[in-house]
């Protein structure tokens, strides 16, 4: 599969965070304490720093100001403890510059947050696939990554065909010989994501293809999450707009376009919030 | 009607160019971008000032502009009806067009602009390719702000809606320029 090639030719591809793998194995063992968690993050500052940075941001602030990471852990919970982890993790991954895409890093980051948040929320109205739709939507595009490092030499061909018209799935396999779906999904491979995770990835443009079950259910969460994300703006790239939304994925969810249109509605903040506080606050671009 | 005849002309030809592609220059004079962000809207009369909004999808970015007295304003709001969410409104009513256009045009009055003297420009509404119109939100958005300046006697003077593109756009409080940049170039609205 031409993705190997991808997946293997990337040398500087960053292992999976041995902490965030910690941390998402605490957090499905019931024998896991605040106390125990908050042992894991004590030792990695900038999970801290990040957790307390969102803990007071405006989407998540209460009364009093947060100082420590047992109120964090507490005001945020620790799912989103864990997404924070992993966030801000992801967030170092992304390189300055995403060619490829006429993307800098912070559209794409800013595409993967409201992805992941919209997925979140999608989920949530649903109730499916809750306990990954946020990260599945955060490392969706995560192929785009590689591809856009190894493959500086295609750039053109590929804009090319996205300015004749093609969709960026189309553009991606006729000159590379596959998308950032495929490899992404080896990426989800060589970072052991749960299985449903790694067939949102991989199918999150056709999500009707994904095996039927958890999988094909996050893949058309994510699917229309990010749909909804291009939609609003968020990290425009060289695709634009010429993208679709499955009417088969939405039917599959039975999801209705006012649910939609009040989650966009209620996830501005959390959005802004999470994009900001993850970046270290780095300027928007 | 006061007349804003003559400081218009320049504005009138622009608008006639609405459409065309090329790079538009900016003129020479130190100017501060001042950034609308997704949901706000903003009213400035400092004519160091260029109003921006970027990365325009389905939202739609309504631009005012008082030529006489060099007062600007624009939104870019998200969704057609406040309904969906009353909270929301309450906190962010320029999330939406029918709680957030109107504060546009009071905080334009605010300033002392009147209605007929409004330049009136609008862009954005663009839409993914969507076969049955699920989420055709863009077209949704222009629709409601259509039937709201029906209502309330506003013309459009130049729009640029629809379409599968992503805009950026530019209102440049001295000469009252507004600029689009979309993927396919730069040009006047």
């Amino acid at each position: 599969m031409m993705a190997e090639r991808f997946v293997s030719k990337v040398k500087a591809l960053p292992a999976f965070s041995a902490t965030v793998a910690k941390l998402s194995a605490m957090v499905n063992d019931d024998r896991s304490s605040v106390q125990s968690i908050t042992e894991v993050l004590r030792v990695d500052p900038g999970i801290t720093g990040n957790m307390l940075r969102l803990a007071n941001s405006a989407a998540f602030r209460g009364r009093s100001e947060i100082t420590s990471v047992n109120e964090a852990i507490t005001r945020l919970g620790i799912k989103r403890v864990v997404e924070v982890a992993v966030g801000g993790w992801f967030r170092s991954t992304i390189p300055g510059k995403l060619p490829l895409y006429e993307e800098g890093s912070e559209a794409f980051w800013s595409h993967s947050v409201s992805t992941a948040v919209y997925a979140e929320r999608i989920s949530k109205v649903l109730n499916r696939a809750r306990e990954s739709a946020f990260t599945a939507g955060l490392m969706h595009d995560v192929g785009k990554i590689v591809i856009a490092v190894v493959l500086a030499e295609d750039l053109d061909r590929v804009r090319g065909k996205l300015k004749e018209g093609a969709t960026l799935i189309d553009a991606e396999r006729e000159i590379l010989q596959t998308d950032h779906t495929e490899v992404g999904l080896g990426i989800a491979e060589r970072w052991k994501l749960p299985s449903a995770m790694a067939d949102a990835i991989r199918w999150h443009h056709d999500p009707l293809s994904a095996p039927e079950g958890t999988g094909r259910d996050l893949a058309g969460i994510v699917h229309i999450a990010s749909c909804m994300s291009h939609s609003f703006g968020f990290g425009a790239d060289v695709g634009g707009l010429q993208r679709s939304m499955s009417p088969a994925a939405l039917t599959h969810l039975g999801l209705r376009r006012d649910q939609m249109a009040l989650i966009a509605a209620e996830s501005l903040d959390e959005i802004n919030s999470i994009s900001k506080t993850l970046s270290g606050g780095k300027k928007k671009s | 009607m006061a007349n804003p005849k003559t400081d218009n002309q320049q504005l009138s030809a622009s608008a006639a160019q609405a459409g065309t592609t090329g790079r538009v220059h900016s003129p020479a004079m130190p100017a501060t971008l001042v950034t609308v962000d997704i949901a706000e809207f903003k009213v400035t009369d400092d004519p160091g000032h260029v109003l921006v909004t970027y990365a325009l999808g389905s939202c739609i970015a309504v631009i005012l502009y008082e030529p006489t007295k060099k007062v600007g304003g624009m939104i870019h709001y998200m969704l057609p009806q406040s309904s969906v969410s009353p909270d929301k409104a309450k906190e962010r009513p320029a999330m939406f067009a029918d709680t957030g256009i109107p504060l546009l045009f009071e905080a334009m009055y605010a300033k002392n602009c009147k209605k007929p003297d409004l330049i009136v420009k609008v862009c954005g509404g663009a839409k993914l390719y969507d076969d049955n119109g699920v989420f055709d939100i863009g077209k949704r958005n222009f629709t409601i702000l259509r039937q709201m300046f029906w209502k309330n006697g506003v013309n459009i003077t130049a729009a640029d809606v629809g379409g599968q593109t992503s805009r950026t756009t530019k209102l440049f409080l001295a000469s009252g320029l507004c600029t689009i940049r979309s993927p396919g170039g730069e040009y006047e609205l």
